[in-house]
């Protein structure tokens, strides 16, 4: 934990496993909102998962910030152990499991675990009272891992929920599911006039336990659906086995069935996310999401409607617009289109990861070649899967076609966007992209793919939205051609290219400025009490706009 | 344990030229009583020899034991009724276990049913386990699969969709490419993550295997990375602008493993080399391929080369062109219609392939046309 400054913040945010030690969408969200409000104080709680995952912070942390806090999942991994040490852990043990089971009364957190996995009732009333049983800590990671109590209650979970499960495979599964939330629910309350959680889960659960705890109210924002991509993340995951897996093999039937039965364990893991979630939206006093897609989702996961504002993402305006796409005036409608020649500088801007799906922006690349001249960059760092982005280059020099795509790394965007024609993004999931937004700003269409709030980011959310027209395309996920196709489109048609990039900018304008988002979260942050001298001051956003 | 078959062991005679050793006939080998005076009379000799060492009759004791234990082993070696692997267990039991040893032989040899030399006859079909009332009740009420994939419920979709990609053959990957266009962004999603996990899952492996093959050019390594990508380019999950040059190494791998390999496996290579040849649509090259080494492979290898052989002289009549091959090899006097199943199946099913994958062609968005990946895919096929 580092206090910087001391005294107690207006605003504790707290983040899971991203700002300020991980670069990405969200964590640079987290700086830019705490940037865009110097006049209140933040302090900053990062929920790991263990000491060793995280590197030095990728972000220097404002004047503003007061504190910046760490909890882990997991505590650090122990040395080996030589043969004294293992008698003495192995006394230590038996030491535990004979003080475990004194108990009085039975223990409300064990209480209130038991319901977040056996509730399927999304009535937020219930998840707050699990969440008061949860914020009682009243039990201690060895009454989990050795009392009787919690083996009932894993024995419940069996019968209950995962009769299909082998049971070893169950109980340690158990073990890894709840030891991180005692841990994180035994950590110390962080004072701060109001919390603010980036994301439901962990830091979620840590948010409505500081919150249920202290009586200060709590904010939520969520840029993805947390429980949602903990899900898809669920499914891939080769650490859970499946009993499924285990029948699997040469030609058996069992793998031909057609119906192929759920996965107990992933199902527990799932239930547990959504029961995180549940708890979070339950205690939040405002849930802000980034767009209607995200809301439709968080309303069916058990969110209540009247908690829930639309925020959307905002970025600056530059002052003076780049040269037009396709030449002339971007924001025009004039006919005359002076043609740049060619090739069209197509953009890929963001991290080299595999959730980016660089591989199919270069697929589609290849086919477009194979019509069009094109000046393809890929900019953004690549050193966080370095097998991925070998595995993306070793594609490019397989398909010939390294001189028409460089990977050029990461950029300021002021010197990104007026050096494109278009943007492309091809990603598998995204929340509400700033990438798309600072393209917008530059006038530059975007091709993305129909993941998050791009859609809407695109085509329009409300009418009026609509009515400024499609300011580009939207592709499947993982369909090349369709990409390759609108990067044709775009690469022949420079009218369409110029209106398409003067819709984004129009829309950009209308609907998605930074000082709007910052407008919004500093009336949500005084509404729930932080900053008692702030209400007379203007927003910085707003004042560097004005 | 009943041994499978029995008629069909006892009436099947070797190849021509099969250089194998002959199995055993267990069948016949239990139908003969099991001789037992070898073993009472080693017995005897065993019990005498205890006496004598009890007894401590004289200080000679010890040593006449010694040798009555050894004597005890000779009828059993010299017993002509038994054969040799009864032999070698008798004495194994009879001397490692004194006085009780031989008995034990015995009951070992007598006993009926286990430790077979040939438990389950290898060509023939593995017992099916019945199917529990459970998967019936799942059977008789699940959906299909794909309207399961658009239908089901979230975990139902999740676990079907776990299921395609641990199978990664070519309907699974036909599969999951057509949930990348369903209407729920999230089905399409985890759709594409499938299908990335699947291209990834190959690239990691082929990796591996060509820096194998670079350090040393094994014949094993050398068909697995041939196979591996033969079994990508049919399910469809090589990238398909790749899949010349894919081909064209695996055709390399599989002349080093031709090379190299131990020659009773010319057979593997061949059937590889033409089933790549077949997913790259060169059924001429196929052709060619089958053809030089048909008569040179074992009996097993040489029915699945024919199932595939029948195979490619269909497809050469499915391709726009004849190869100087297709000509030279099958000239029916009406080629055989195209929309019905064809025959290629058996072959896939001995050489444990599955059917190809969907074809490709042009994909026309707005009003731009681009052109479809060079796959294999992309060939139009006559199916009238």
């Amino acid at each position: 934990m580092t206090n910087l400054e001391g005294g107690t913040a207006d605003v504790c945010l707290l983040v899971e496993g991203t700002y300020p030690f991980v670069a990405g969408g969200v964590s640079s969200w987290v700086h830019d909102i705490i940037r865009g409000h110097p006049e209140l104080k933040f302090a900053v709680l990062n929920v790991g998962s263990h000491p060793a995952a995280y590197g030095e912070p990728r972000f220097q942390l404002p004047e503003n910030v007061v504190g910046l806090h760490r909890v882990f999942c997991q505590e650090a991994a122990r040395p080996a152990l030589d043969g004294d040490q293992r008698a003495e852990l192995r006394e230590e043990i038996r030491r535990m499991r004979s003080a475990v089971d004194s108990r009085a009364q039975p223990s409300r957190l064990l209480e209130g675990l038991r319901r977040l996995h056996l509730e399927d009732d999304p009535d937020p009333r219930i998840w707050r009272g699990i969440l008061t049983d949860l914020a009682t800590s009243d039990l201690g990671i060895p009454e989990l891992l050795y009392g009787r109590a919690s083996f009932d209650l894993l024995i419940a979970i069996a019968e209950q929920i995962a009769a299909e499960a082998p049971f070893l495979d169950l109980f340690w599964h158990y073990r890894a599911i709840h030891v991180p939330v005692l841990r994180l629910l035994s950590a110390p309350v962080v004072e701060a006039a109001c919390y603010h959680a980036v994301s439901t889960g962990y830091a979620g659960l840590v948010a409505a336990a500081w919150s249920h705890r202290t009586g200060r109210p709590l904010a939520l924002t969520e840029h993805g659906i947390y429980s949602r991509e903990r899900d898809m993340e669920l499914a891939r995951a080769d650490w859970i086995r499946d009993a499924a897996e285990a029948e699997d093999g040469g030609f058996g039937l069992r793998k031909a069935t057609w119906a192929p039965r759920v996965s107990p364990l992933r199902r527990i893991w799932s239930r547990f996310f959504r029961g995180l979630s549940r708890i979070t939206y339950a205690q939040a006093t405002r849930i802000v999401t980034l767009s209607d897609v995200n809301r439709k989702k968080q309303i069916a996961d058990g969110a209540p409607i009247d908690k829930i504002d639309i925020v959307p993402n905002g970025v600056d305006l530059p002052q003076e617009l780049p040269a037009s796409p396709g030449g002339g005036d971007p924001g025009g409608d004039n006919d005359v289109i002076e043609l740049r020649p060619p090739p069209l500088r197509v953009g890929f801007v963001g991290r080299v990861v595999p959730i980016k799906d660089l591989i199919t922006f270069i697929r589609a690349c290849d086919l477009a070649l194979r019509s069009v001249e094109l000046d393809v960059r890929v900019i953004g760092p690549m050193d966080e899967d370095g097998g991925y982005a070998t595995r993306c280059r070793d594609l490019v020099a397989r398909l010939g076609r390294a001189e028409q795509i460089r990977f050029v790394g990461p950029m300021p965007p002021s010197k990104i966007y007026p050096n494109l024609d278009v943007v492309v993004l091809t990603s598998f999931s995204e929340g509400q992209p700033l990438v798309i937004l600072e393209a917008y700003a530059c006038a530059v269409p975007v091709i993305s793919t129909d993941v998050g709030a791009c859609r809407e980011m695109i085509e329009g959310r409300t009418p009026a939205d609509r009515a400024i027209g499609p300011s580009g395309f939207v592709t499947r996920v993982a369909t090349p051609s369709e990409t390759a196709s609108a990067l044709v489109a775009l690469t022949r048609d420079p009218k369409l290219r110029r209106r398409m990039g003067a819709a984004g900018r129009k829309r950009v304008t209308t609907f998605y400025q930074r000082r709007d988002m910052l407008a919004a979260y500093r009336a949500l942050y005084l509404s729930m009490g932080a900053g008692g001298a702030v209400a007379q001051m203007p927003a910085a956003g707003a004042t560097a706009e004005a | 344990m009943t041994l499978t078959s029995p008629q069909r062991r006892l009436d099947d005679q070797p190849a021509p030229g099969h250089t194998g050793t002959r199995p055993i006939d267990v069948a016949v080998l239990r139908a003969r009583p099991l001789p037992i005076a070898p073993w009472i009379a080693a017995e005897l000799l065993e019990v005498v020899g205890l006496v004598l060492l009890i007894a401590r009759a004289s200080s000679f004791g010890p040593v006449a034991a010694g040798v009555l234990h050894l004597a005890a082993l000779t009828p059993i070696v010299l017993w002509p009724a038994l054969t040799p692997s009864e032999r070698l267990l008798g004495v194994g039991f009879a001397f490692s276990i004194p006085v009780a040893g031989s008995l034990l032989a015995l009951v070992a040899l007598g006993t009926v049913g286990r430790g077979e030399v040939l438990e389950a006859d290898p060509d023939a079909m593995p017992e099916l386990e019945p199917l529990r009332a459970e998967e019936l009740r799942r059977l008789g009420e699940a959906l299909p699969c794909c309207e399961a994939l658009l239908a089901g419920g979230i975990e139902e979709r999740r676990a079907i969709i776990a299921t395609l990609t641990r199978r990664a053959d070519a309907d699974s990957v036909a599969l999951l490419r057509w949930a990348l266009g369903a209407a729920d962004p999230e089905l399409a999603v985890e759709a594409a993550l499938a299908l990335e996990e699947m291209t990834a899952s190959f690239e990691t492996r082929m990796a591996e295997l060509r820096e194998e093959l670079a350090s040393a050019p094994v014949a094993e390594d050398a068909q697995d990375a041939a196979e591996l990508i033969t079994d990508a380019i049919e399910a469809g999950i090589a990238e398909p602008a790749l899949v010349p040059s894919l081909a064209h190494e695996a055709r390399q791998f599989f002349t080093t493993a031709a090379l190299t390999a131990d020659p009773t496996r010319a057979g593997e290579v061949a059937v590889g080399r033409a089933r790549l040849e077949l997913a790259v649509l060169r059924p001429d090259a196929a052709l060619a391929a089958i053809d030089e080494t048909v008569d040179q492979v074992d009996s097993e290898a040489r029915s699945v080369l024919l199932a595939l052989r029948d195979e490619a002289v269909v497809a050469t009549h499915a391709l726009p062109w004849e190869s100087a091959s297709a000509l030279a090899s099958y000239h029916p006097a009406v080629p055989p219609p195209l929309a019905v199943h064809r025959k290629l199946s058996a072959a896939r099913r001995l050489s444990g392939i599955h059917r190809r994958g969907t074809k490709g062609g042009s994909v026309q968005v707005g009003v731009v046309q681009v052109p479809a990946p060079a796959s294999t895919r992309e060939v139009p096929i006559d199916k009238s």
